[in-house]
């Protein structure tokens, strides 16, 4: 079975004098990450909670492959994924409700060149263009500008174009971020098709609903460091999930 | 390899399927053609167009022409004088008097007197070394500065009749004021100071139109970040997008070259401007290292800034300064090889030696070439070095 091991990662990012005066602080370097260690297996939606600034784009960047930890190690299944960095995106799905696309391009160029990007042939790209479009809704739309297209419309090309090469596993930042309750609930339904389809889906939110709604296991993120990683059901024993969340964020303060 | 060709197939679609893209990208190119052309073509009417109404110009000439001249036939260029005078619209005639060299400074009191309005001292024998390209040294063409009818004829017969003689002026003092040397010559040492700083402005807002966009463009748009996440080495990312831009930055800068290269002669009064194919394959090599030079730039700041409007404003005050490089070659010569390594300088030196038909300038070129080619190198590394850095992909 594959496993998302992050194991010990810690991201630290230098400040800019600008930023430092911005942020009032004399440190040269903000650990935005630290020491955070969770697994995400198939089947299973991980959900990463935390208030804004809390590090949870962070570490789903880093799981991307965006950027590189300062120390620690991501592992999928027990192969740490610098040792082959372009295999490993190629089972890398990232979105993110902020995500554009160029919108000069149809939706159907712009699924065959990132197909062409993931290595993908002319008739792999057509079938998962077929599938995705229908699945979406898209297919009336594929040959028009995307810059013509609703907002709506867009958000759902732009998941179809993040899954084109059906990766394994599966990172959504903020997916309901910016969203209308229609775009938003067709969103949830397809992280519950994708969970059906036994695919590591990792989500990051600072909505406690969406979180009761879709997640399997809570990681709460709090200043950096992971401060509960548990299966939801287990966590909601000792109360409801705000009140866990908000119990564990004065308890990080006090202890700041 | 793959990837590369992907991502350069991407962008081209991307600018040539673009109507405002192709717009900025090949107008300037025909319409510098056509400005300069109908801004050539008004100052010459302008210099040309004479006021004198209703005169008959007195012209004097030396009869040292070739056996076959008879008594009392014009020489060539009286003909023409004549013809064009004939010709006008404002009721001018024109009177000849043959005299001989020996008698020339008298003439000229009388030119200096206003009993005349032109005095033309042909050389021995003139209408043959005409006939073999030799006569430019050997006419003086004597007129009176301070009465507007003689400078009218003056004008008449160096700009109307077309023909390039050496000229020279004569002032009531009665010394020769000036030379103005062989007029296709001077006409060519004046487009020669020009056409580099043009070159270097309009093959740099190539760059400004199109760099801009391809990187910070991306970055602004988030699309920068889903492409890197693909499973594409980020040299071969930048090698797609230089490739790409090179290539568009290549068709557009020929366009506006060609049109400026076209334009300069009829700018200036319809001079003939002579390049060889030789010329034209360096000119044509110059211009293409430079442009190649000008896109690392390009993509080099606009991988640095964050957004389009960020990288132009990096880019703006960099075009000037490059646009005084381009001022610069008539106060240095090729000869001091040295500069053959100073960007932008050689190649806008090169262009002015080629344009003046320096020679021994091939190690100033060869060298002009090579460094450019290598700080192009040198930059395209750069920016591969700089996608390693994420404060320049995230661009935070």
């Amino acid at each position: 079975m594959s496993v998302l091991r992050i194991e010990h990662v810690t991201k630290e990012f230098n400040l800019t004098l600008r930023q430092r005066q911005k942020q009032k602080t004399t440190a040269k370097t903000l650990v935005a990450v630290n020491d955070l260690s969770f697994e995400a297996v198939p089947g299973v939606i991980y959900g990463l909670l935390g208030p804004n600034g809390a590090g949870k784009t962070t570490t789903l960047r880093m799981i991307a492959s965006l950027i590189k930890p300062k120390s620690g190690s991501i592992y999928l299944d027990n192969k740490e994924i610098n040792e082959d960095i372009y295999e490993y995106r190629k089972r890398i799905g990232f979105l993110t409700s902020e995500l554009k696309l160029d919108g000069f391009f149809t939706p159907a160029d712009t699924i065959t060149y990132m197909g062409k990007l993931y290595g993908m042939n002319d008739e792999e790209i057509n079938m998962r263009k077929n599938i995705l479009f229908r699945s979406f809704g898209v297919d009336k739309f594929q040959n028009t500008p995307i810059k013509d297209l609703s907002t709506g419309m867009k958000q759902k090309v732009s998941l179809a174009i993040s899954l084109c090469h059906d990766p394994d596993v599966i990172i959504f930042d903020e997916p309901t971020n910016g969203l209308d309750v229609i775009a938003a609930r067709d969103v949830e339904e397809f992280l519950v098709n994708l969970k059906k389809e036994n695919k590591i889906i990792i989500i990051s939110t600072h909505i406690f609903s969406l979180v009761e709604k879709l997640c399997d296991h809570v990681g709460i993120i709090i200043s950096g460091k992971l401060v509960k990683d548990a299966p939801l059901k287990e966590i909601q024993k000792e109360g409801t999930l705000e009140e866990v969340f908000f119990k564990l964020y004065e308890e990080a303060n006090v202890n700041a | 390899m793959r990837n590369v060709l992907t991502i350069f197939l991407k962008e081209l679609k991307r600018v040539f399927t673009d109507r405002r893209m192709l717009i900025s990208l090949f107008l300037p190119g025909v319409l510098i053609y056509f400005v300069y052309t109908l801004m050539g073509t008004v100052m010459t009417k302008v210099v040309t167009q004479s006021s004198t109404k209703d005169t008959t110009f007195q012209v004097a000439y030396t009869d040292n022409f070739n056996s076959s001249k008879t008594d009392g036939q014009l020489p060539k260029l009286m003909t023409y004088v004549e013809a064009t005078i004939k010709g006008g619209t404002n009721n001018n005639k024109v009177e000849f008097k043959e005299f001989t060299t020996g008698e020339l400074d008298s003439y000229k009191e009388e030119l200096r007197a206003g009993k005349y309005h032109l005095v033309v001292s042909f050389s021995e024998d003139f209408e043959n070394k005409l006939s073999d390209n030799t006569a430019s040294n050997n006419v003086d063409i004597f007129y009176n500065g301070d009465s507007s009818a003689s400078s009218d004829l003056y004008n008449f017969v160096s700009q109307v009749v077309g023909v390039s003689y050496t000229n020279y002026t004569v002032n009531l003092n009665g010394q020769v004021a000036a030379n103005v040397g062989d007029k296709d010559m001077m006409a060519m040492k004046i487009a020669a100071m020009i056409i580099p700083m043009v070159t270097i402005s309009i093959l740099f807002s190539t760059v400004l139109s199109l760099c801009p966009e391809a990187i910070a463009g991306e970055k602004e748009r988030g699309t920068l970040a889903s492409l890197l996440l693909t499973p594409i080495k980020r040299s071969e990312f930048v090698a797609g997008k230089i490739l790409s831009l090179s290539t568009t930055a290549i068709a557009s800068g020929i366009v506006s070259f060609t049109g400026l290269i076209l334009s300069i002669p009829k700018l200036m009064g319809g001079f003939n401007i002579t390049i060889s194919p030789v010329d034209g394959i360096l000119l044509f090599l110059l211009v293409v290292t430079v442009l190649l030079l000008f896109v690392a730039i390009g993509v080099f700041i606009s991988a640095l800034a964050n957004t389009v409007k960020e990288a132009a404003g990096y880019l703006s005050p960099i075009m000037i300064i490059f646009m005084l490089f381009g001022m610069a070659p008539s106060l240095f010569g090729f000869d001091q090889w040295y500069l053959s390594f100073v960007p932008i300088l050689n190649v806008c030196v090169s262009i002015n030696a080629l344009l003046n038909g320096a020679e021994n300038l091939l190690l100033f070129f060869g060298l002009t070439v090579a460094s450019t080619v290598l700080y192009t190198g040198l930059l395209m590394f750069g920016v591969t070095r700089l996608f390693n850095k994420e404060r320049v992909v995230l661009g935070q």
